[in-house]
């Protein structure tokens, strides 16, 4: 009998304990597997030279996303070399967002060119571990997958011009120097993810 | 604050000060019974032009143009404001409940929940209803959102938030929040009680929200 009320009482305990949603800035990342525009799948440990990672949660839809475009494939072209290479994962439910079906993630990354992964999150689960909220939505990583930075790219979302702090590019910056990252967190207005409907 | 009522031709004015808004209520002929904000100048410009036609004793002649002019200058409501005057609406206290919701012209899931807090306002006498726009972040020019606002005839107040740098505010308006559109606050002044939701709201779910602050 005291055993059930012990049970009882854990399980109790267990569900009124708030879930935690998404990493916060220190955690470690769990690695993912997910298809890739060219049909391939990619996961984090295909990369035995990386020195850490910049994911973006991204789609073809967000004007948002659309603005940031330019200033994603830069952070490629800057920092792949330097082992930091981008994997922009879409997680948006096609279903909720028609242009942001497998084909028309094909056909974008295509058309921009992309350089760096464009992948499916179809079940949505790597944007729910993550704790992924918007589009575009970044994530700095380091090579042990812990999470050096979570946010925005930088802090003007309609000019390039206008940018005053690259915080995606700090961060980096400060762990190719062997340094503390600054700017841990930030937050912008964009687009919500689409979630498939419960 | 002016209050302007219209009823068939016949008009009454009365002058509140409260605030520096300045609002103005139309009603035709019991058809049609809605409170518009309009600009400073917007109000000034039909209070005065209304004081001329009422001197001037042609009210019966020309009510006709009273209701286009009326119709005119209150469709021109949205309201830009700063971060400090929004936190001013979101902790006033007022016997009505606050719903707040961020929104932007570019947000297809804000415009399709639109219609639910554009009936609530509507049916709702205990709630007001504050339609905050986030397009100043990508587009700073207001005349888009008075499009929308002219072309949708939305009913509710529309404030156009024009504060740049969003990560220095986000959290002060909600820390739950992560800047991710649609997201709506519920506000009961009088207990103190709030509810922040971040994304869509379905039928009945902003119901369920008024209910968890009013309980």
């Amino acid at each position: 009998m005291k055993t059930i009320i012990l049970i009882a009482l854990v399980a109790l305990l267990c569900a009124g304990a708030p879930i935690k949603e998404g990493y916060e800035v220190g955690d470690t990342a769990v690695d993912f597997k997910l298809k890739n525009v060219d049909g391939k799948m990619v996961s984090l440990a295909d990369y035995k030279n990386a020195k850490g990672f910049i994911l973006i949660f991204d789609c073809n839809t967000c004007p948002y996303s659309k603005a940031y475009n330019e200033r994603i494939i830069a952070l490629n072209k800057k920092y792949s070399a330097a082992g930091y290479p981008v994997l922009a994962i879409n997680p948006n439910d096609p279903s909720k967002s028609s242009g942001d079906s497998f084909d028309e993630m094909v056909q974008l990354a295509k058309k921009k060119g992309y350089d760096f992964p464009y992948l499916a999150d179809e079940s949505q689960s790597v944007a729910k571990s993550f704790g992924a909220t918007n589009t575009p939505h970044a994530f700095v990583l380091t090579k042990e997958l812990k999470i050096a930075y979570i946010g925005a790219i930088d802090d003007n979302a309609r000019k390039a011009e206008g940018v005053t702090k690259k915080y995606v590019e700090e961060a980096v910056d400060a762990l190719i120097a062997g340094k503390a990252v600054s700017t841990t967190k930030t937050k912008a207005i964009g687009c919500g993810i689409k979630w498939k409907s419960v | 604050m002016w209050i302007i009522t219209l009823n068939c031709g016949l008009l009454f004015w009365s002058n509140f000060l409260h605030l520096n808004n300045y609002f103005c209520c139309c009603h035709y002929c019991n058809l049609v019974d809605k409170t518009y904000m309009v600009s400073h100048d917007q109000a000034t410009l039909f209070c005065d032009y209304i004081w001329h036609l009422f001197t001037n004793r042609i009210v019966k002649k020309l009510s006709f143009v009273f209701l286009l002019f009326a119709s005119a200058a209150c469709s021109q409501s949205v309201e830009s404001v700063k971060l400090a005057e929004l936190q001013k609406i979101i902790h006033n206290s007022t016997d009505k409940l606050l719903v707040i919701n961020f929104w932007a012209t570019w947000c297809a899931p804000c415009i399709k929940e639109l219609p639910h807090f554009e009936k609530l306002q509507q049916e709702n006498k205990n709630v007001d209803v504050i339609l905050v726009s986030m397009d100043y972040d990508l587009d700073p020019n207001i005349d888009k959102v008075n499009r929308f606002q002219s072309k949708k005839k939305i009913q509710s107040r529309i404030l156009f938030l024009t504060e740049s740098n969003p990560n220095a505010w986000i959290e002060k308006i909600d820390k739950k929040w992560s800047g991710a559109l649609p997201a709506t606050l519920v506000i009961n002044s009088k207990t103190g009680k709030r509810e922040f939701v971040q994304g869509e709201l379905g039928e009945g779910e902003i119901e369920k929200l008024l209910s968890k602050v009013t309980n």
